[in-house]
């Protein structure tokens, strides 16, 4: 209720002393989403991306290419719902190129020899523990922020090491199986699967998010985890927490990844952690910890997906593709800058 | 002559006022102290005073001469230098290169790092340092950096001074030292600006004082001619029949608290008290004592290697202040900004955070349940805020730590640890908590009280427990302990 | 003649504190007793020679690390810079072509600098991105392959030898002395530590914070290009997807080396410690005929172990600060 306003509002206000009406008369149903000023900037952005495409490609607001963009951004889409806990803990994930790398060639190799669904469980539970990993050595050196860049981008190369080692640096070809190939491609209803999958793991994570006690930890263990933890939040736990959703949520992913092209490659997860990072900071997370939120992380992945799907129809290179990617993180990383400027006392 | 002269004086930053036509005369030679709550704009004046900051309006005159500073180091050219609060020290390098920061090469391009020691060393003789100035400045003791501080003072060939808050880390013989180098700084022509918020020291060194409130200077006056009341009243507008509540006797109940045989290799040894129920334990000494590391491991903040904590009669394993709090420990610590609070964050999360559970239902955070847990806290505490949603960075110091004082009890701690609960706090509102304080043995919970100024102590202890450099070194019944006998404990 | 003498002392005075140059002792030992062909001058030289792309390209980064900083474009600035060198040479002839690389790789520098300094934000983030754009920058100019240089002049540089010592390894030392001097001897370098150590007391005291950010960016850079160079020049080609990884193994080796990511804390001496444990425990995999995918991985176990170490040795340092 309040809650979520006043966190995503923490910008807006000001250090004078001013009035501030109780925000607590009114109140609303549980389940709305509750959006501040700070989430217009993505969202504008978005609104024109749509508009500029529909201009630009008369193929654009065609149902198969909006399905399309869903498909393809629900690998990226899935991994940035985690990243949004992570961070908003106050931690960065780059292991996650390992972990989509690792598990989406473990998934098709156990599934051919062990069946779908003992192999999506076993992926599952390996991202899950990947996370425990990562969180516990985090825990034992009381890292920060850049000490979680370093080690999960050690831990990142350590599992893509172990997917090439996996297949002898070869892709691998999925056995035919109905389930599996269900899982990236399937259609219920005339609506990708994978987009339901993505759907229901969004309105998940949104409520724990904003409504749980736990949610609430990850906010206040990013913002100072110092502070949190001597008021008695479990901080190391908390991130630790975060991290196994996140590997968990990757894990899926990369059984989606594999299902759709009924493949794994060792290198899959290549860039997996930089585009997920970068949906959620065009989002508006922000990268200091202590703020943001699904939908932010929602409109940052629509962001990137429209526009990688606008740069196709229009023939962009791939080479142009990275450049204006890069260019686009830094302008996101600008915008947000200067709403935190614009806010408070210089 | 006056060695400055600052006049009329007008600063504001985004609609508020900080300083309204201040203005502050101070002799060449004098200790001048400046008083005030926080908040009237004591660090903001002296901010601008040292080039920190810009005034809106108004002259500075320096040794005769108007001047105006666009950045610390054109104040510190001219002489001004300033020690700061939070100590400005570069943590990882060494004594010597702090000193001299930014201004290693003297006037040659490169560094002659001989020279550069030999300076350094001289200059730490003359604040009766005995550490080398290779030592790293993160490997000594906080009374060490503030001699360093000073020491980059006086290479600055400084003849104006301005100390803010320095003795807030200091008792005892390190006092006393600061205190002869404020003498002989002055023997040697320099003078000296002294802000506290220690009436005692204030009596103790200071010639004359300057009072301010709310951005006003109220008035100047020499100490000689001045009484603690009236600098009470000056400070606080209005006349405080006591500094310090009186303490009605409080039955005390069953020991809630043995700390036994409590050691933790380097930092204390052999710790063994107790605390009962309704009783206040003040814990006194010198910096470097151990009084926050011990607290620190009660509740589980850090480690210790040996001994044992019992807690209402059950040994106590506390792994982390998450389970300290469930037992019924809560910490207020030193430091409210970074530890104590989550600054960004409004009086309702900060409130509410030590007990999620309280207000949750399977998980679910209950808003209600919450809005009003928080408002109760509030009203109880008298926390001048216009609502539970202020974000916390907006509260005054005194507020904040009530705040903090709220989020303890909002854990239902029986066990109550204040770190220095009144530093940075005004007089009004130390008041304030004194009394809540009181509340809290009145009802029954225990306190342990840790504060660096002993008049605070002893007022609201029932026991003085004195530690020195990690040893227990004495008990006092509050009825019989004094300042001096805390002074002898604690160095004995 | 006193300089270099007063350098030698603080050198000595400073080795026998340092446990990694123990290590370092203890792991060459170790590879010439049990690494097949390890012990040869063949492969010692190669081993010098390989790390000296990479050493000059250290020496910036341990300027970036020691202001508090990390730049992540390092590889893809070299890519670029070996990709325009190509392009150039053609056009303008090597020795020009050279130096406007050289300089574009400063401007590069620079712009990153402003980023973080002037703007704020977080360099992790920020030379990321500029990764991702210099990466396509440079796949573009090279039309997506690599571009085929065959210039006597660049040759010489990266495969030639001047009194039988190949000339990349002059270069990497003579760098090494300048930088270093810089660093310690000069206003500039004490004032980068200062930047790293406490960004709001170096403030305080007049230091220009954000030049130094400027600088050690453009410094980094500068040191990429010449990378980029020296690289062409060896492989008498250019690489559009040179130096990948080269980011991470030249942070890897430089915290190796001591240098601690917080900033204020470090040396090149250390750096170049940290450049020959790596090195040598590459090199030794390589002779050892160990696949290279499991080489990734001891690679990535070795910066898990040494980032962890870091971490959790300042953190044991910091519990010792005394408090009341």
């Amino acid at each position: 209720m309040g809650d979520a306003k006043v966190l995503h509002d923490v910008q807006k206000q000001t250090v004078q002393k001013e009035t501030v009406k109780n925000q607590t008369g009114k109140r609303t149903g549980g389940w709305k989403l509750r959006i501040g000023i700070a989430d217009l900037g993505p969202v504008v952005a978005l609104a024109i991306l749509l508009i500029v495409g529909s201009v630009m490609s008369p193929v654009f607001m065609t149902k198969e290419n909006i399905f399309n963009i869903l498909s393809q951004i629900a690998k990226l889409g899935l991994g940035a719902l985690g990243m949004t806990y992570v961070m908003i803990s106050g931690y960065l994930d780059l292991s996650i190129a390992g972990i989509l790398s690792l598990c989406n060639v473990m998934a098709v190799g156990l599934e051919r020899s062990i069946g779908t669904v003992p192999a999506v469980l076993i992926v599952l539970a390996l991202g899950t523990f990947i996370g425990l990993v990562n969180g516990t050595l985090l825990r034992l050196i009381k890292g920060d922020m850049g000490a979680s860049v370093m080690i999960t981008f050690g831990t990142g190369t350590i599992l893509s090491a172990l997917a090439l080692i996996y297949t002898g640096g070869y892709s691998i070809r999925a056995d035919d199986d109905p389930l599996f190939y269900w899982f990236g491609n399937g259609k219920i209803s005339g609506l990708p699967v994978v987009v339901i999958f993505f759907f229901i793991c969004a309105v998940i994570f949104h409520i724990v998010l904003k409504y749980t006690s736990f949610g609430r930890s990850l906010y206040l263990t990013g913002a100072n985890p110092e502070a949190a933890r001597l008021s008695g939040i479990a901080t190391a736990r908390v991130r630790t927490v975060a991290f196994m959703l996140m590997g968990a949520i990757a894990a899926f992913a990369a059984v989606v990844v594999s299902s759709q092209t009924v493949s794994a490659s060792p290198v899959a997860g290549a860039n997996y952690e930089l585009d997920v990072i970068a949906a959620v900071v065009i989002g508006g997370t922000s990268l200091n910890g202590g703020e943001g939120s699904i939908f932010r992380t929602i409109i940052g992945v629509l962001l990137i997906g429209v526009l990688s799907n606008l740069f196709i129809l229009i023939g962009l290179s791939t080479f142009d593709q990275m450049m204006a990617k890069g260019l686009i993180i830094i302008a996101a990383l600008i915008m947000d800058k200067y709403k935190h400027l614009g806010m408070s006392r210089g | 002559m006056n060695i400055l002269e600052m006049n009329n004086i007008n600063k504001s930053f985004k609609g508020v006022q900080a300083l309204r036509n201040v203005s502050l005369s101070v002799e060449t030679g004098e200790v001048h102290g400046l008083l005030g709550a926080n908040g009237a704009g004591k660090s903001t004046l002296m901010k601008i005073l040292s080039g920190v900051l810009q005034p809106d309006g108004g002259e500075i005159r320096f040794k005769g001469e108007k001047v105006s500073f666009s950045s610390p180091l054109a104040a510190q050219a001219k002489g001004i230098a300033i020690i700061h609060q939070e100590l400005s020290l570069v943590q990882s390098l060494s004594v010597a290169e702090n000193i001299f920061l930014g201004r290693l090469h003297g006037k040659s391009f490169n560094i002659n790092w001989k020279e550069v020691y030999q300076e350094a060393e001289k200059l730490l003789s003359r604040v009766g340092a005995h550490f080398s100035p290779k030592t790293l400045v993160r490997d000594l003791s906080v009374a060490e950096m503030q001699l360093v501080e000073i020491a980059k003072a006086l290479s600055f060939q400084a003849h104006l001074v301005i100390m803010d808050e320095p003795s807030a880390v200091l008792s005892g013989p390190e006092l006393e030292r600061l205190f002869d180098t404020i003498e002989s700084l002055t023997q040697n022509g320099v003078t000296v600006i002294y802000i506290s918020h220690r009436l005692e020291e204030i009596f103790r060194i200071c010639d004359r004082i300057t009072i301010m409130r709310d951005g006003q200077v109220i008035e100047t006056r020499k100490v000689a001619e001045t009484t603690r009341e009236q600098i009470i009243q000056g400070i606080v507008g209005r006349s405080m029949n006591e500094e310090f509540p009186a303490k009605d006797p409080v039955p005390l109940g069953d020991v809630v608290l043995s700390v036994r045989n409590l050691t933790l290799k380097g930092r204390f040894e052999n710790i063994s008290f107790d605390v009962r129920s309704g009783e206040i334990v003040g814990l006194a000494g010198l910096v470097g004592a151990g009084r926050t590391e011990i607290v620190r491991c009660i509740f589980g903040a850090d480690r210790f290697d040996q001994g044992e904590i019992i807690y209402k009669g059950k040994p106590l394993k506390v792994k982390n202040p998450g389970q300290a709090i469930s037992s019924g420990i809560a910490l207020v610590p030193e430091d409210r900004k970074n530890h104590g609070l989550i600054t960004r964050f409004s009086l309702r999360l900060n409130l509410t955070m030590s007990n999620l559970k309280k207000v949750s239902r399977w998980m679910f955070l209950q808003r209600k349940k919450e809005r009003m847990a928080g408002e109760q806290l509030v009203e109880q505490l008298q926390v001048k805020t216009p609502s539970i949603e202020q974000l916390a960075v907006n509260l005054s110091g005194g507020n904040q730590q009530k705040v903090v004082l709220g989020k303890s009890l909002f854990s239902d701690a029986d066990l109550l640890i204040l770190d220095e609960p009144t530093r940075g706090v005004d007089v009004g509102a130390k008041r304030e908590i004194y009394d809540i304080i009181l509340g809290l043995a009145k009802s029954g919970k225990s306190v342990i009280l840790i504060s660096s100024e002993w008049e605070e102590l002893l007022a609201l202890s029932d026991r003085l427990i004195v530690l020195h450099e990690g040893k227990l070194k004495g008990e006092l019944a509050g009825a019989e302990a004094t300042s001096e006998k805390i002074m002898q404990l604690a160095l004995a | 003649m006193n300089v270099v003498n007063g350098m030698l002392k603080s050198f000595f005075e400073n080795i026998f504190k340092m446990k990694v140059l123990l290590f370092l002792i203890a792991m060459f030992a170790a590879a010439s007793l049990f690494v097949p062909y390890f012990f040869t001058s063949l492969n010692l030289v190669n081993l010098l020679t390989s790390l000296c792309i990479y050493g000059i390209m250290a020496y910036g980064m341990t300027y970036v690390i020691l202001a508090g900083e990390l730049d992540l474009s390092v590889g893809a600035v070299m890519a670029f810079s070996g990709v325009l060198l190509a392009r150039l040479i053609p056009e303008i002839g090597t020795v020009a072509a050279i130096f406007v690389v050289l300089a574009v790789g400063i401007v590069i520098g620079a712009i990153n600098g402003f980023l973080v300094s002037r703007l704020g934000l977080h360099s992790f983030v920020v030379t990321l991105s500029v990764m991702f754009f210099y990466n396509g920058l440079a796949l573009s100019v090279a039309g997506g392959g690599p571009i085929l240089t065959r210039d006597p002049l660049l040759n010489w540089l990266g495969n030639g030898s001047t009194l039988s010592i190949p000339n990349q390894i002059w270069l990497a030392v003579i760098l090494f002395f300048i930088a270093h001097y810089v660093l310690r001897k000069t206003r500039f370098g004490r004032n980068v530590y200062a930047v790293g150590g406490d960004q709001q007391v170096a403030r305080l005291t007049g230091i220009k914070v954000g030049f130094y950010k400027l600088g050690v960016f453009a410094i980094s850079s500068f040191c990429a290009a010449i990378g980029g160079v020296l690289l062409t020049g060896m492989q008498n080609s250019a690489s559009p997807i040179a130096g990948s990884s080269a980011a991470f193994s030249i942070i890897t080796a430089v915290v190796i080396g001591g240098t601690s990511l917080t900033g204020g804390e470090g040396s090149l001496v250390r750096t170049v410690i940290g450049l020959l444990i790596f090195g040598i425990l590459d090199n030794s995999l390589s002779l050892l005929n160990v696949n290279p995918f499991h080489q990734t991985f001891y690679k990535g176990v070795l910066l898990v172990f040494v980032i962890a170490w870091d971490y959790y040795s300042r953190h044991k340092r910091a519990v010792q600060t005394p408090g009341g």
